[in-house]
């Protein structure tokens, strides 16, 4: 189980997050959705304390720590509770697809060269990205690229998977080859906190929605209760928001 | 003309016979300024308390003021305050001078392009449970010499040159020797040249090999 309670964290004067808290059962797969700045991937990046925040809980599994005394020890363990998918990709740009996989699994998890390999190259056959082992990020689309970041965070088997804004650097027709990695994951069990844009995904594959804005979880609930029956004016608004976009988007395709 | 074109092609082998010296000078020098703007960038980056400020300083002091004044610093000055450094020979003044003089440099080199690296990068190491110093060797710094490469090589041409003013130290680099055949023949345009040449090429091959280093560290990112 994954469960944080009150967590806080503010940037000099701007509080981002104004306590958090939070409870994701195991194979659980929870979307975060939210207007920008409403703080959905600095609570994800405080999970993992790439972002240490202020103060609060966070427990991952059997570790559990207390913010306000984190330890370099503590910091570690609860790193490796889980991987993380950037926005960006953040591949590696000097190791090859293949040394991407094996890299961490050979200098953190202490596993063989010959073992990692394997691993690696059984991950990019279910991405379907065999015959690019050997070539550089650099020479990826950006699909491709974000496919090898989740055979990358699922090559550590950790407890749980965080996905930031997965597809939103993503050009529109290379979207669905992501989302249906990220399906095929959710269906094998695996434990996400995924923040995303895509709706569709949200309803699709989530257990769990979570709204959030300005620094607050606003509303959560199944799939069914956010998006068909909001209670918050808030949510509302937010959703109100995106179908109005999307007409609007529709109408200028039509035009 | 008064020019011994002979005397210029004899004196040349007769200072190859030394390049040793200078080149042996410079490239232990690149290697522990090196490692000691290793050291410096690090706590640049850690902003680590104490030595942060005195690292400034350090990079301050040899970046401000010439190698001439301070390999004299070192090598006529020091000994007058601490006797027992007396016993420093030249070789050595020169190799502590010039690596002490090209560490700031070098830090700074490395400091610029360690900040050119994206720092999802280091991002992306800690997530996977890379502690930084990991980090640092694995992916932050082959990213960061790529970029760096053509500076340190400039860099490095630099500090052949510069080895040439350990002549004042009495170190019998390719410049002393150029000085004494001159000293000998009163042929001063042929021996200065043929000094000249050697250190010419010198940086000529330096410059092909960087180039050659470049083009294998670009290969990811073709």
């Amino acid at each position: 189980m994954i469960s944080v309670q009150n967590l806080h964290k503010s940037y000099k004067d701007n509080e981002v997050l104004k306590g958090i808290s939070l409870t994701v059962e195991k194979g659980q797969v929870v979307a975060i959705i939210g207007p920008s700045g409403s703080g959905k991937s600095t609570f994800l990046r405080c999970l993992n304390v790439l972002e240490q925040a202020d103060k609060g809980q966070i427990t991952i599994d059997d570790v559990a720590v207390d913010i306000a005394n984190l330890t370099n020890k503590k910091t570690e363990l609860l790193r490796h509770k889980t991987a993380m998918v950037f926005q960006n990709y953040s591949l590696f740009k000097n190791k090859t697809v293949k040394e991407n996989i094996t890299m961490p699994l050979v200098t953190v998890q202490k596993k063989s060269q010959r073992e990692a390999d394997s691993i690696a190259e059984n991950l990019l056959a279910q991405v379907g990205l065999s015959d690019k082992e050997n070539f550089y990020p650099n020479s990826l689309s950006g699909g491709q690229q974000q496919r090898v970041g989740i055979a990358r965070a699922v090559a550590l088997n950790p407890y749980a998977i965080l996905f930031d804004e997965p597809t939103s650097a993503l050009d529109p027709e290379l979207v669905g080859e992501v989302l249906q990695v990220i399906q095929s994951l959710a269906l094998s069990n695996m434990t996400m906190i995924v923040v995303t844009h895509e709706m569709s995904f949200a309803r699709q594959v989530a257990d769990h929605v979570v709204f959030m804005a300005e620094g607050y979880i606003v509303e959560q609930g199944t799939p069914e209760e956010i998006f068909n029956n909001p209670k918050q004016e808030r949510t509302k608004k937010f959703l109100q928001q995106l179908s109005v976009e999307k007409q609007l988007v529709v109408k200028e395709l039509v035009i | 003309m008064k020019f011994d074109f002979m005397y210029f092609l004899e004196s040349l082998p007769q200072l190859l016979k030394y390049v040793y010296i200078t080149l042996g000078v410079s490239v232990v020098s690149m290697i522990i300024s090196f490692v000691i703007s290793i050291v410096l960038v690090l706590i640049d980056r850690n902003r680590t308390k104490v030595l942060y400020p005195l690292s400034r300083l350090y990079i301050s002091f040899f970046r401000g003021t010439p190698l001439l004044v301070q390999l004299f610093v070192l090598y006529f000055g020091l000994p007058q305050i601490f006797p027992e450094m007396a016993v420093m020979t030249s070789l050595q003044a020169a190799l502590i001078g010039l690596s002490l003089n090209n560490a700031a440099y070098l830090s700074e080199i490395l400091r610029g392009s360690l900040n050119g690296v994206e720092s999802n990068q280091m991002d992306a190491c800690l997530s996977v449970g890379m502690t930084k110093l990991q980090a640092m060797r694995k992916v932050i710094f082959p990213q960061a010499i790529r970029v760096a490469v053509p500076s340190l090589g400039n860099n490095f041409i630099g500090l052949i040159k510069e080895s040439s003013l350990t002549f004042v130290l009495g170190l019998a680099e390719i410049l002393a020797h150029a000085k004494m055949l001159a000293a000998e023949s009163y042929l001063y345009m042929e021996s200065y040249l043929a000094v000249a040449v050697i250190y010419w090429g010198l940086t000529v091959i330096i410059g092909w090999l960087q180039r050659r280093l470049e083009y294998r560290l670009e290969v990811p990112y073709l």
